[in-house]
């Protein structure tokens, strides 16, 4: 028995060890670790900037589907027709749901990590942790908008919107859902804690984050939330702090001259379609409430004909422009956004100069100087209604016409929209104040959180 | 057995008769001993191989010694009075063989410690001829157990002082008279010697007396009867596990040559190997059904202690002593979280103490060609292939003739009797109908399987020697072997060969330390040159013209020949493939080399605790090297393909330069496993036993490879041309022979490593009451780099609980003599599996940010997402058995298990909100249960002849409980539960689930019609009513497995028969398709016009793309999935052995056996179309047998 010391000791030296033995990198595989990892983590493509799920377009008013067969097996043609839920069983993806909760996992996953990150500055961890506040703020933009009422001071803190989600451990249970007040709240909280930190350009990349960035989202948060007065204010920060320009199609030799999104210039905030090669067909009243002169028909529609757009499902919007240059529509912010988000706060703030103005710098870039007629009118409303219809032309099925759609109809500009089938029978209404504005929960992720309430709903 | 019960006599009476009882006494041993021999299992350690007539006891002592390493002690003058032996036995248990040889003579012996002691009988005699002693002496009654209490018959115990011995029955009993002060030795083969002295107050005691021996120290050469775990040695009255050992005489009653699992196949009850049935294209190789989706499935293999990650290659059948397979948790958790699967522990031979023995072995195997003639291919294939292209391109384009001589031509690689039909729809330069015909009937008129076979087949053929030599002493015992086999594959230019050597020591450096150290080595080759596949190749097509010459072929050329003149005219290469030529043009040399070395300390502490320590290291270096020289059609075809015009001046860019290709891969497997135990195995008081180990485990694997590939390389001056590899990496566009297929750039250039390291505590402790009762447990905690953050799953320990109860100890079982042995056992457990694809945090992997391609960024891309609750699968084991021996010599074992795996690694669907749809999480569950049922039995067993059964049945059915298929969800088409594999793990079926059509015939246009759920006939596709048009058909893997072997021994013959059956599983069996490139019988008898379909077994309308579809889809019906039970006679095997000859005798040879055998010789299935597995393809319809001859001689 004089021998267990030796047992005793040889044990103790064996599990000292342990930890130091166990703890090895696997190669070809990379834990992101370093500054730098996270760093290119946020170039992801797959999942940052190809970001916006594409079926947003198939909610929007301007799409026209003449070939949709009825009954319909397809989740494009289930969203078409407002649906109450896009899949008939819990087994398959959730789609839109899962796409901005995959761009969140990634921003999550910087900001569980990067404070332990090894390598950098503080100064570069702060401004990687706020390029992440911001651009998880920007996801909950839309999740708010989609699964929550429209922005309703007064009922925000009890309307039901989506869970805040800040953990990128599959192990760690998912939280109930939040109010639409408080995600507002986190995404103004969130871009603002994140202000301070972030990178002033971004022209190399525009994926990226900067400052001009945060204020053209924090911009469109406050439109959405019907506060005009900060969303001017916003929008001229962002306007001053980044590139202000529009990108002018008129100096352009064609369409060629769009070129990719991360460094196209008037882009403050640059985000894609998940799918950026799309081919999608517009309503006739869409096409022909286009000026026939105007430079976004002749860059992004094909088969144009006589221009008198008179038989359904003829001409194509492409996403990569007519001259496959790779003019794929931004779905993130823009100087055009910003123009036209001052035109429209002015308007309503009856500043009528200041949005004719604004809308100008946009309109006189969108038709060769020929063509060009600027907009005039004294009327407030036409006035709106001009900067609105603006916004439908240059946000194209970029995934915004639908949140416009809501805010339109919050303040009943909204008419009734339908569907129509090949034989012009109507398929489905959208009827002002519907339920359908806001989205149900998907049943595959209620299959998983059985205890929350779903949204209303009638057909 | 109750005679020997004599106590009830007068003492007087006794010692009269005490010569008879002797006599009696020694009866009984005998047949004692051979009991004993099959109560442990397949017998005692030590066995003589003797023959001898008239020979000198002097003789016969010497080749015990030389044979066993027991001593003889004996004086000279003993020995005078013994007679000449004359005896023949073949492994015979060496008391047995005592009992033998004394049987004759007048003199008794005595075994103690290694040594056996001979006296004169007579001395007993003396004794029992003296006149009664003054003071009378008194009985006692002496009982013999082990440590464990269970009752050592056949001990030998011996009154020194009186030259008096006897041998206790089988209550381990003997009544003996002795008197105060008398000495006693009680010994046991394998036991220390116990002596005693007897005292007043034991003859007080009214004489019972219980004596325990102990397990003598292990010896050197001793081959331990116990279970060997690779941690321990349990004895199997002890064990409580589900554990099934076989042993050499039964793995070697087959001739043996180059795998070692092939004699294992059906010998072991739950270890299903079949190398015919494929689930996801693997072999089947598993115990007790599959427990894992992700992670590996084979059982974790054991080789002298460790285990072992090398391929099963190394292990060499001729050396093979023993192979234990533990199967349930309380024989297996000690492997913790690699067990899940069992272990396979592989003992190899060792060395016995004495003269140098030495073995050569060699065998030669071959196996007939293939015999296309009995296939059941269509005997008018070619007309069948050359019709059905004739019908379908009647309205082939009238330009495709003419496109196929400029760049943008279409069915660049359309088949030969296709490009008659272009000419003749050609527009520009058309033949006529009679030509097109006679060009038809001109391929129609040839098959060329005859040619095939006489160009690129021969008869296959192993070779293997082997040598050992083994021997040493007490304190040094060395085994060294060596071992080449060669290998010829049917297709010719493939072979591969394997050259091992072997050598391992037991050395006693102090009678407290004992060392083991093996090493091995091994080094491969394999040769692999394209020979193609039949099947791959049209009926019609010749290998070569009249004169010898190779010609091109349409499959592998890519192109036709008319489109490869056209771009030879522009000076591309030539882009055809000459199968004759590539296979010597084209060669995979790959080689490896293995070492493995362990070594293994023990230390004997004392007081029943003793220290070992050891462990392994095993390298593996693998290299392989392919070589497409510059005539080769791949070298070719990859230049023509990247083969761009010049932008000015005419000519071309090559963009890999012509020449040869070479890819060279090397690839290496580092790893070691350090182990420190201490063990205590202890007898406190008299009923308890003790058996426990404690120890710790290190383990590190590393897995490191590289591919490096060369262009316009020159095999002879080691030439070679750059590269702009930017071509391959980007997306190029092949301007003259896109049909070529781009270069990967990840499988030209690549670098691979991992490490995978591992941390284990383990504790086992086995303890037994009175040798009937025992209980187990044994827990492990393992740890390694890639698990393990959340604090509830870290330290979560593998468990297991067993017991046993020894029934045939019971008092009341004693008067059932025809139990020989019964043991209930029953355990409970976990044991665990490694998935190693997912980590508690985020793994991402590099990948080119593109989105302006001018300037590419890094960036990352996710590959697995953060979990913490990441953690081991596990699978719980419940497992129910008994041992039983029953009469003389049947004995075996009946088992019913239910393993449920839990937190199965796969792919689930996940709340989408937490980032991801699905993930890679522990939340699959499948179950399997099952029955298993073994018997040896020796029917008949004399002298000269034996007869032997063994019989292993295993029933196996599992069901999927929890899984997530992405393939199939509740929204999925009828087609998608019969398509490939979605179905393999479908809740609620059982793994590898088939789910068919039910065929209802043709419609009117040719097309397939099914029953729907209700009965009612529908066409295929119309009103889909999902899962509810299919029916499940059951699984693709055997449920079902039964070996049964039959040998028998007569004289220096045995004949040895196996048969094998799978069953309970189901099959497809293809369709005739006249679209093939081979078409079965009756592919032919398709459906062409309307009104066909009233034909019975009509097949569908093949000429359109959607009755192709229809094809694959009736494939997966009714009709065409049948039972796959069948039946297959696996080896016949006939020995001969010259022991004893007077040949051998005069060489200095000790035995010289021949064997010859047939495998693989007969097989039948038990459907419709008796389509068996065992042929490889249903188009075979006959097994090829191989046929084997061996000789070993051993000096």
């Amino acid at each position: 028995m004089n021998k267990s010391p030796i047992i005793i000791l040889l044990c103790v030296l064996l599990f000292t060890s342990c930890d130091k033995y166990l703890d090895v990198q696997p190669k070809g595989k990379r834990l992101l670790e370093t500054v730098a990892d996270y760093d290119a983590w946020l170039n992801n493509v797959n999942s940052i900037a190809n970001a916006i799920p594409n079926e947003l377009n198939q909610l929007q008013d301007n799409l026209d589907l003449p070939n949709i067969s009825n009954p319909s097996t397809s989740v494009n043609d289930w969203i078409y027709t407002w649906r109450r839920q896009y899949a008939d069983e819990t087994s398959t993806p959730p789609v839109i749901w899962k796409d901005f909760y995959e761009t969140i996992y990634y921003f999550n996953t910087v900001l569980e990590g990067i404070d332990e990150a090894s390598g950098g500055t503080p100064q570069q961890k702060q401004s990687l942790k706020a390029e992440a506040l911001l651009g998880r703020a920007f996801s909950y933009l839309y999740l708010v908008n989609l699964y929550g009422k429209s922005y309703n001071a007064g009922t925000a803190s009890e309307d039901l919107a989506v869970p805040f989600v800040t953990s990128n451990d599959l192990n760690t249970p998912t939280p109930a859902r939040s109010t639409v007040q408080a995600i507002y709240n986190h995404i103004i909280d969130d871009i603002t804690k994140a202000l301070p930190h972030l990178p002033q350009d971004n022209s190399k990349n525009r994926f990226r984050g900067s400052v001009a960035a945060a204020y053209s989202v924090l911009a469109r948060t406050y439109l959405y939330m019907g506060d005009y007065t900060n969303a001017a204010k916003y929008a001229q920060l962002a306007l001053d702090n980044g590139p202000d320009e529009v990108l002018d199609y008129a100096a352009l030799p064609s369409a060629a001259g769009i070129k990719d999104l991360i460094t196209r210039p008037g882009t403050i905030y640059a985000r894609l379609l998940k799918t950026t090669y799309t081919q999608y067909t517009p309503t006739l009243d869409y096409l022909k409430s286009f000026d026939v002169k105007d430079l976004r028909l002749a860059y992004h529609y094909v088969y144009l004909g006589d221009y008198t757009f008179t038989k359904r499902g003829e001409v194509y919007h492409l996403g990569i422009g007519v001259a496959y240059s790779g003019a794929y529509p931004n779905c993130g912010t823009s100087v055009e956004e910003m123009r036209l988000i001052l035109a429209e706060c002015a308007a309503r703030d009856h500043d009528l100069p200041k949005a004719i103005d604004e809308l100008d710098k946009l309109r006189k870039a969108r038709f060769k100087p020929d063509d060009y007629e600027k907009f005039e009118s004294t009327d407030e409303e036409e006035v709106l209604q001009k900067v609105l219809a603006e916004r439908n032309f240059e946000f194209a099925f970029n995934g915004m016409r639908w949140f416009d759609m809501r805010r339109l109809d919050a303040e009943d500009r909204m008419p009734e929209v339908n569907r129509y089938d090949g034989q012009g029978n109507v398929i489905a209404t959208l009827p002002p104040h519907s339920l359908k504005y806001t989205l149900q929960i998907p049943i595959q992720v209620l299959y998983f959180n059985p205890e929350w309430p779903q949204n209303p709903w009638s057909d | 057995m109750q005679k020997t019960a004599f106590d009830v006599r007068p003492a007087w009476w006794r010692r009269r008769h005490l010569t008879k009882i002797f006599m009696v006494m020694k009866l009984t041993y005998l047949l004692l001993t051979a009991f004993m021999v099959q109560a442990s299992a397949k017998g005692v350690a030590q066995h003589i191989t003797y023959s001898a007539r008239n020979a000198p006891i002097e003789q016969v002592f010497a080749e015990i010694k030389k044979q066993t390493g027991y001593f003889f002690l004996y004086t000279e003058a003993v020995l005078e009075k013994a007679r000449p032996v004359t005896i023949e036995v073949k492994d015979m248990p060496l008391a047995k063989f005592l009992d033998e040889v004394f049987r004759k003579q007048p003199l008794v012996y005595t075994i103690a410690s290694r040594t056996i002691t001979v006296t004169t009988a007579s001395n007993v005699k003396v004794y029992a001829e003296r006149e009664p002693a003054a003071t009378p002496v008194a009985s006692i009654r002496l009982k013999v157990t082990d440590s464990a209490g269970a009752p050592l018959s056949g001990a030998s115990v011996t009154v020194r002082n009186k030259k008096l011995s006897g041998i206790t029955d089988e209550k381990g009993e003997l009544t003996l008279d002795v008197e105060a002060g008398d000495v006693v030795l009680v010994s046991f083969i394998g036991y220390e010697t116990k002596r005693i002295t007897v005292t007043v107050a034991m003859l007080a005691a009214a004489g019972n007396v219980v004596l325990v021996l102990h397990r003598s120290a292990a010896k050197l050469d001793e081959v331990e009867v116990a279970i060997n775990t690779g941690y321990q040695q349990i004895r199997p009255e002890q064990s409580t596990g589900s554990t099934y050992t076989l042993r050499t005489k039964e793995y070697e009653s087959r001739i043996n040559t180059s795998n070692f699992l092939d004699g294992l196949q059906n010998k072991i009850p739950g270890l299903l190997i079949n190398n015919d049935v494929k689930f996801e294209d693997n072999n089947l190789f598993q115990i007790r059904g599959i427990s894992t989706i992700k992670g590996n499935r084979n059982p974790l293999i054991v080789v002298d202690g460790y285990p072992t990650d090398l391929s099963l290659e190394m292990i060499d059948p001729n050396e093979i002593e023993s192979v234990t397979v533990l199967k349930d948790a309380a024989a297996a958790t000690i492997y913790g979280a690699r067990s899940s699967n069992g272990v396979i522990i592989v003992e190899r031979k060792k060395a016995k103490a004495g003269n140098m023995r030495v073995n050569f072995r060699s065998t030669a195997g071959f196996r007939p060609k293939e015999n296309y003639a009995r296939y059941r291919w269509a005997d008018d294939a070619s007309a069948i292939v050359v019709d059905y292209e004739k019908l379908t391109n009647l309205n082939a384009s009238a330009t495709s003739w003419g496109s196929q001589q400029t760049t943008s031509g279409s069915f660049l690689s359309a088949s030969p009797a296709k490009l008659i039909m272009f000419h003749w729809r050609s527009n520009t330069d058309p033949i006529t109908t009679e030509e097109r015909d006679r060009q038809l009937a001109e391929l129609a008129s040839y098959n060329n399987a005859a040619d095939y076979s006489r160009l690129f087949l021969r008869a296959s053929s192993v070779l293997t020697y082997n040598l050992d030599m083994s021997g040493g002493s007490d304190r040094m015992l060395y085994y060294l072997t060596a071992n080449y086999t060669r290998n010829n594959a049917m297709r010719v230019n493939n072979n591969d060969g394997i050259f091992r050597l072997s050598a391992r020591a037991t050395m006693k450096m102090t009678d407290r330390l004992s060392l083991d150290l093996n090493t091995d080595f091994q080094e491969g080759r394999k040769n692999t040159a394209p020979v193609p596949d039949i099947n791959n190749i049209l009926p019609y097509e010749r290998f070569e013209d009249e004169g010898g010459n190779p010609v091109a072929m349409a499959t592998g050329s890519k192109v036709t020949p008319l489109y490869n003149q056209y771009i030879q005219s522009l000076g591309l290469l030539d882009n055809m493939y000459y199968p004759l030529l590539e296979m010597n043009e084209v060669s995979d040399k790959a080689r490896y080399v293995n070492n493995r070395i362990t070594a293994h300390f023990r230390y004997k502490i004392g007081s029943g605790f003793n220290l070992s320590f050891g462990g392994v290291y095993e390298s593996v270096r693998s290299d392989n090297r392919h070589l497409a020289n510059e005539s080769s059609a791949e070298a070719r075809q990859i230049v023509n393909y990247y083969t761009k015009p010049a932008t000015s001046g005419g000519g071309f860019i090559y963009n890999i330069p012509k020449g040869a290709f070479l890819k060279q891969q090397a690839s290496s497997t580092q790893g070691f496993t350090l182990r420190a135990q201490v063990n205590y195995d202890k007898q406190v008081a008299i009923d308890h036993s003790f058996n426990v180990i404690l120890g710790a485990e290190v383990r590190k694997l590393v897995r490191s490879s590289n591919t490096t590939s060369y262009f316009g390389y020159n095999d002879q001056t080691l030439f070679q041309q750059s590269v702009d590899f930017k071509v391959i990496s980007t997306n190029f566009s092949s301007t003259y022979a896109y049909v070529n297929g781009a270069l990967s750039y990840n499988s030209l250039f690549n670098q691979a490593y991992t490490d995978d390291r591992f941390v284990s505590g383990y504790s086992n402790l086995v303890y037994s009451y009175q040798g009937k009762y025992s209980v187990t447990g044994s827990i492990r905690i393992d740890q390694s780099n890639l698990f393990g953050t959340d604090p509830k799953y870290r330290y979560k320990p593998l468990w297991s609980v067993g017991a046993a109860w020894n029934i045939h100890r019971e008092n009341f079982m004693q008067d059932i003599t025809w139990v020989r042995s019964l043991k209930l056992r029953m355990a409970h457990g976990f044991n665990g599996n490694v998935a190693k694809d997912a980590l508690p945090q985020v793994i991402a992997s590099d990948v080119l940010n593109t989105l302006n391609p001018a300037a590419p960024i890094p960036s990352l891309r996710i590959l697995s997402y953060a979990n913490s609750g990441l953690r081991w699968e596990q699978t719980r084991n419940f497992n129910l058995g008994i041992n039983y021996e029953i009469f003389k010599g049947i004995s075996g074992s009946i088992d019913y298990y239910i393993k449920k795996s839990t937190d199965i690694l796969a792919t689930n669907q996940i709340d989408a909100t937490r980032g991801a749809t699905s993930a890679l999480i522990n939340e699959a569950s499948i179950r399997n249960s099952g029955l298993e049922v073994s018997l040896q039995a020796d029917w008949i067993s004399r002298r000269r002849f034996n007869w032997n059964t063994g019989l292993v049945f295993a029933h196996n059915k599992s069901k999927v409980l929890q899984v997530y298929n992405a393939d199939l969800t509740a929204g999925s088409g009828s087609w998608q539960y019969i398509a490939g594999s979605y179905a393999n793990y479908l809740k609620g079926y059982e793994v590898g689930a088939l789910f068919n059509y039910r065929y209802a015939g043709l419609d009117n246009t040719g097309y397939p019609l099914i029953y729907d759920s209700e009965g009612k006939i529908k066409p295929l596709f119309t009103n889909d009513a999902k899962i509810l048009d299919v029916s499940y058909a059951g699984s693709s893997i055997p449920v079902f497995n039964l070996g049964l072997s039959n040998r028998v021994d007569v004289g220096n013959w045995y004949v040895y028969c196996m048969i094998n059956y799978f069953g309970n599983f189901k099959i497809r069996v293809p369709v005739p398709n006249a679209s093939e490139k081979r078409p079965l019988k009756g592919a032919g008898n398709y459906w062409k016009q309307p009104g066909d379909e009233n034909i019975p077994g009509i097949l569908p309308n093949p000429t359109t793309s959607s009755g192709q579809q229809h094809y694959y889809h009736i494939a997966n019906s009714d009709k065409y999935t049948v039972n796959g039970s069948y039946l297959t006679i696996g080896d016949v095997t006939a020995a001969y052995s010259f022991r004893g000859s007077r040949l051998l005798r005069r060489t200095g040879i000790n035995n010289m056996e021949l064997k010859v055998q047939a495998s693989n010789l007969y097989t039948v299935a038990f459907n419709s179309y008796n389509y068996s597995l065992a042929t490889g393809s249903y188009a075979k319809p006959y097994v090829t047998p191989t046929y084997t001859a061996a000789i070993a001689i051993n000096f």
